[in-house]
């Protein structure tokens, strides 16, 4: 009942058959002005059977587990929106899940015999020699083979084949999510229209959490606090490397810490370890604005700057993470009555640890607040 | 003062060691939090003093779980990172 859950088929657009192409075609024209022609394989992940043009259709409950034929294996993302029908629309966007409704895409379906053992993945044959062919299909299964063993070996970690989703943003989430970091005061509507448990691309839903913009924002504060020892004549390029070290040691001690709380608070929260990483990692735009107010302002910059992000972290903290850590009004309590208080606690903790972790990060960049290159002083 | 990944190994190290020596008798029971306050069925527990879902229990749990597992690993993990220490100073 489970396939192996090998998400990272690539979908070939031209080997595609030609009944199930039309559909893959309008669904991306459609769409074709949120996404470019180069990353064909992430445009088509975890769309919903309807066009997007901006408005979604709201969560109802009790129509999410309609969907058919999907069984939930590890790794295997149950998404299903409020309009999948038939079979057909699944074959675009689950390239691991298509062999499971019995090869309905014909002879010219390559992308759904990789989860074979063994499989070729679509080789080309484009020597004269057959022996050299065979050596080709040969190293392309063995790849097929390696690239199994390895994602089963993460899965253990972290579900691989859901990573891809987090990654699947667009310029306007983006702007969106640099705007509610910064100025978190000026959202209104922080409801996510999935139910959390499901795994959902950020591009669909301006307010689940990716893993972009953390990355992002990590290596540009790195950089951002190499600029500043530059300006202080005091950069040596070993510095980068320690940098994000520590930071990764930093942000490796804070998950530990939270999964920890939630260990001990006994609570069953629908963050995982994606999630959790991606709403650690949010706290580094504050900090590159630290930086960059250091350089331009001094002490009093960074200590401005460090509030300002501070309160603007635990305001975007406090309103996120309430939907996944606090139960719904709604939703049936799954026998801890008492856990409301435990709950508030574990998330007033996981907030507060947040400017706690800024501020111990960012510790030592006002002493480089005095900048001879451009001879500013505070 | 940079905080690396070996500092961090270093660290974690240390304060598995420092779980690892709190003796059951000598100083858990003394001050309540003895493994018999969460088994079901021990004297404390009758009373319902400690409910499993507390974090209470929760922690003697992790405490009690993460003596009893690291107890052989903790010793090649020691040696190993005194040989190093000497070593490498």
């Amino acid at each position: 009942m489970d396939a192996p859950s090998s998400g990272w088929e690539p979908i070939d657009g031209p080997a595609r058959a030609p009944a199930t192409s039309a559909k893959a075609k309008s669904t991306k024209k459609h769409r074709s002005h949120h996404h470019h022609q180069s990353d064909p394989d992430v445009s088509n992940v975890a769309a919903p059977g309807f066009p997007v043009t901006g408005s979604t259709q709201p969560y109802l409950p009790g129509q999410y587990n309609a969907s058919p034929m999907i069984p939930q294996g590890p790794g295997q993302m149950n998404y299903g929106g409020p309009q999948m029908a038939g079979p057909n629309q699944f074959q675009n966007y689950y390239p691991g899940a298509a062999p499971q409704f019995g090869m309905q895409n014909g002879p010219g379906n390559t992308f759904s015999m990789g989860t074979f053992p063994g499989a070729f993945q679509g080789a080309p044959a484009y020597f004269a020699d057959p022996l050299a062919n065979v050596a080709v299909a040969y190293g392309q299964s063995l790849a097929g083979q390696g690239k199994e063993i390895v994602n089963q070996n993460l899965e253990k970690w972290f579900s691989v084949s859901t990573l891809k989703f987090y990654f699947a943003v667009d310029t306007k989430y983006v702007a969106r999510k640099l705007m509610v970091l910064f100025l978190p005061f000026v959202i209104r509507d922080w409801s996510i229209r999935f139910p959390p448990s499901q795994c959902v691309a950020p591009r669909e839903e301006p307010n689940a959490p990716d893993l972009y913009v953390p990355s992002m924002a990590f290596v540009t504060y790195i950089l951002a606090s190499g600029v500043l020892l530059g300006l202080s004549n005091k950069f040596t390029p070993e510095h980068l490397g320690a940098q994000a070290s520590e930071n990764l040691a930093w942000l490796i001690v804070e998950i530990l810490a939270v999964l920890i709380t939630f260990y001990i608070t006994n609570i069953s929260s629908n963050l995982r370890f994606l999630h959790l990483l991606a709403f650690t990692g949010y706290k580094y735009a504050g900090m590159v604005l630290c930086v960059v107010a250091t350089m331009f302002m001094g002490r009093w910059g960074y200590r401005m700057a460090m509030l300002y992000a501070s309160l603007s972290i635990v305001w975007f903290f406090l309103r996120s993470l309430k939907v996944y850590i606090l139960p719904e009004v709604t939703q049936a309590d799954n026998g801890d009555s008492g856990g409301y208080k435990r709950r508030l606690w574990a998330l007033l903790f996981i907030t507060a640890l947040q400017p706690v972790m800024m501020w111990l990060i960012t510790r030592h960049i006002p002493s480089y607040s005095d900048l001879p290159v451009l001879n500013t002083t505070t | 003062m940079t905080f690396t990944l070996y500092s961090l190994l270093e660290a974690a190290l240390l304060v598995v060691n420092a779980i690892a020596v709190l003796n059951e008798e000598r100083f858990l029971r003394k001050i309540g939090w003895g493994r018999d306050t969460v088994q079901p069925g021990a004297a404390y527990y009758q009373g319902g003093y400690a409910s499993p879902q507390s974090t209470k229990s929760q922690i003697i749990n992790l405490v009690n779980s993460v003596r009893t597992v690291m107890r052989f690993p903790l010793i090649l993990l020691n040696t190993a990172t005194i040989i190093l220490l000497v070593l490498a100073g």
